[in-house]
């Protein structure tokens, strides 16, 4: 027995750790060249894809479109074990390999870069739990604090507007009642599922669900999210708990058919952090994920994604691909009121650009596989922020992706003023495209020494009885750069609410300051 | 998952700086710097508790079997990682233990005495402290990711008590407690290896070092152990 365990620990110390390092290993392989010339834009895409490109007055095509060399995928197909899947926009492919077969793709001249992949577990930038909330309420405020009545009136509710959603599955969706209106009005318009490449997307978890619910359901006889009558293509992108890398190239495979099957908004509740990465990678450029959306904006679409849910944990920001500068990453607010709900992710980016860009209601009445449920998590922001911009979209068609991303961000309640937990706020229709009429809520003042600067709140604007979180002051301390160095948000219980001492912050730096609707700031001198 | 009520960042506290008391409902520094953490789970310095449960796997030499399956070890630890590379770290434990032995009652049995009871146990309380290497294998982010373990570890053993319990012919029940047992070794070492996947652990142990004096001529208990361990934060 003993001799038996001796063997054993000598297995683990010299078979095992070989085996792992050299065992067939997931790469991808990136090309160098793609020698396509001939590419019918029109028999490839969508008649939708066509329209977005001519509207946003983007070429029909262009080298990203382009096919991978079918030689080169061939070339890579012989020399590995199994070719994955290939992508046109980072004219890669993703393969399995053992070592000798990598070092012979690594030296053929077309390939720029082999990447190694292998799989790790992740997390899922939405969670379901199931809340006692009022769930009445919260059906009532995730979409009518965004101007739902407003949007009803003039009848904007997402038509002609395609929406597609990447998720872990939509379980149970297929017979929903939530999305009987969609089904009857044949709204779904395509479903595939990128993790066993079928068609069937109604199993792996009702996440994609509950997500869907918030951009065009229907609860309780009320809207649960605004886009009620837009277009859906629906992908299945995770896996579930044991989440392999493969599924960022389902995502970007995904966002490649949904650019070519003529999608304008991408939702994407999904998010990945520490299992795979350190904060300081959120830079918008390591990951491939990241790289992906990018390419997706790049094509006209519109990219909204979860902030992520680590606000309260060690990870604390922004995950991949919320990262990237051209996806408009949705934070979450309570319910109540118009600050950060505790797990929503914090930015900034790790080089220091603003994250989240807006925020949403961070708690919503989702439908779930068998009913209904009250849950949390940026997941549902993120799409109620979608349901939004489908709207808006609609409205305002002539727009391009990222002249919408700017409107949505100046919609924001909070907006000129920004932080890393609310981003610009929650948009509403009547700030939507409208210039702001400066209101006049307070005043900074500075006392005549010079060394104490105060806010003072007009009489008018001041509600002794308000409720808390209903009467927010937000303040940073800003450097000239726009970089926040600290920012805060206060619940005014008097009319001076906040004075500060001028000799604690460095000159040159802005005391900015936002109470209901008005901005202001002074430099510190 | 944890249901994530509204409650937290509703703070009654000073702001930094500011000279009036006020209901802070969020108040965030930012990290201006760039400056690279140097703890973490991946990173180059890691400390995290862990908790081990274990048994046997061998059933002890001739005359000192024991009852198995039954779980026969439990200890509660700290344990530090220096990342030397990628794949490859070096570190140490410390860890407070406990193994109990039920010995098998049937003829034959030396330890520590012929005698036969209804129950007999072993229980030893000792102080442990390991050092090991690590490998790990496959692409990971700032987590523990899969690895592979190899060290070697020490006990001193602080308390040991010997158990037996009989029931008389008239229905009583004699428990004796023996402690202080002049025939076990204050020191023992042997071999570790642990195969991990971030906060689950399965762990072997082999001792080589005997438990009792040579000249009592007793036999030794099993040598093998091997469990499941948790990495607790």
């Amino acid at each position: 027995m003993q001799h038996k365990f001796i063997i054993f620990l000598i297995a683990i110390t010299t078979i095992l750790p070989q085996k792992s390092f050299a065992q067939i290993q997931k790469c991808r392989v990136y090309f160098n060249h793609k020698s396509a010339k001939n590419f019918d834009a029109k028999s490839y895409f969508d008649a939708k894809a066509i329209e977005r490109r001519i509207r946003q007055e983007l070429p029909l095509y262009d080298w990203y479109d382009l096919p991978v060399d079918a030689e080169y995928l061939q070339a890579v197909e012989i020399n590995s074990e199994r070719l994955i899947m290939h992508s046109r926009w980072l004219n890669a492919a993703v393969v399995l390999a053992n070592p000798e077969q990598i070092e012979k793709i690594k030296a053929f001249s077309f390939v720029k870069e082999v990447e190694i992949s292998a799989p790790q577990t992740v997390s899922i930038a939405g969670t379901l739990d199931s809340t006692d909330s009022d769930v009445n309420e919260v059906l009532a405020s995730q979409i009518s604090r965004m101007g739902s009545a407003s949007m009803e009136a003039k009848q904007l509710n997402g038509k002609g507007i395609r929406v597609a959603i990447f998720d872990v599955g939509f379980s149970g969706a297929e017979k929903h009642k939530a999305f009987e209106h969609l089904r009857a009005n044949g709204r779904i318009l395509k479903t595939w599922d990128f993790v066993k490449n079928e068609e069937d997307v109604y199993k792996g978890g009702w996440h994609g669900t509950a997500v869907w619910s918030c951009i065009g359901g229907k609860i309780n006889n009320q809207w649960s999210g605004l886009a009620w009558d837009a277009e859906f293509l629906l992908a299945r992108t995770e896996i579930g708990k044991r989440e392999p890398f493969s599924e960022e190239e389902n995502w970007v495979a995904a966002a490649e058919w949904a650019d070519k099957n003529g999608a304008d908004i991408i939702n994407s509740s999904l998010g990945y952090t520490e299992a795979r990465y350190f904060p300081e990678q959120m830079n918008g450029r390591k990951t491939f994920i990241t790289r992906g959306a990018n390419l997706a904006a790049q094509k006209g679409m519109l990219v909204i994604n979860a902030a992520g849910n680590e606000g309260d944990g060690n990870w604390k920001i922004i995950g991949a691909p919320a990262d990237a500068d051209s996806v408009l990453s949705v934070g979450g607010v309570e319910p109540c009121c118009d600050y950060k709900i505790s797990f929503s992710s914090y930015g900034p980016t790790a080089d220091k650009r603003l994250k989240p860009n807006v925020a949403a209601q961070g708690r919503a009445l989702c439908a779930v596989a068998n009913g209904t449920n009250t849950v949390d998590g940026t997941s549902f922001a993120s799409p109620l922020m979608a349901g939004f911009a489908a709207c808006m979209w609609q409205a305002n068609r002539t727009l391009k992706n990222m002249e919408m991303f700017k409107a949505l961000e100046q919609s924001g309640h909070l907006y000129p003023y920004y932080d890393y937990a609310h981003g610009y706020g929650v948009p509403h229709v009547d700030r939507f495209k409208k210039d702001q009429t400066e209101t006049n809520q307070f005043v900074i003042e500075q006392d005549p020494s010079g060394l104490e600067l105060s806010v003072k709140i007009n009489e008018e604007s001041f509600d002794p009885a308000a409720e808390e979180g209903k009467q927010l002051l937000y303040y940073a301390i800003v450097r000239p750069s726009g970089l926040i160095e600290s920012y805060y948000v206060l619940h005014v219980t008097e009319r001076v609410p906040l004075r500060i001492n001028v000799n604690a912050y460095s000159k040159g730096n802005i005391f900015r300051v936002h109470y209901k609707g008005q901005t202001s700031e002074t430099e510190f001198k | 998952m944890k249901i994530k009520f509204h409650k937290t960042l509703v703070l009654w506290a000073l702001l930094p700086f500011s000279l009036q008391a006020q209901q802070v409902m969020l108040s965030e520094d930012v990290a201006i710097d760039s400056t690279v953490a140097k703890r973490g789970p991946n990173r180059k310095h890691h400390t995290h508790s862990f908790m081990s449960f274990g048994t046997v796997v061998d059933e002890g030499s001739a005359g000192a079997k024991v009852v198995r399956p039954r779980m026969d070890y439990f200890n509660l630890g700290v344990r530090y990682k220096r990342r030397l590379a990628e794949h490859f770290a070096v570190g140490f434990d410390v860890a407070y233990g406990i193994e109990d032995y039920r010995l098998k009652q049937e003829a034959g049995k030396k330890l520590p005495d012929t005698l036969l009871n209804n129950r007999e146990r072993m229980i030893f309380s000792s102080f442990a402290g390991g050092l090991y290497m690590r490998f790990n294998y496959g692409r990971r982010g700032n987590q523990l990711g899969k690895y592979i373990d190899l060290g070697g570890y020490g006990n001193i053993v602080f308390d040991h008590t010997h158990f037996t319990k009989n029931k008389q012919a008239d229905g009583s029940t004699i428990r004796s407690r023996t402690t202080g047992l002049n025939y076990y070794q204050l020191l023992n070492y042997g071999l570790s290896a642990r195969v991990g996947f971030n906060k689950f652990v399965l762990f072997g142990q082999y001792r080589m070092s005997n438990m009792f004096y040579g000249d009592k001529n007793l036999p030794e208990l099993p040598r093998i152990l091997a469990g499941l361990q948790f990495v607790l934060s």
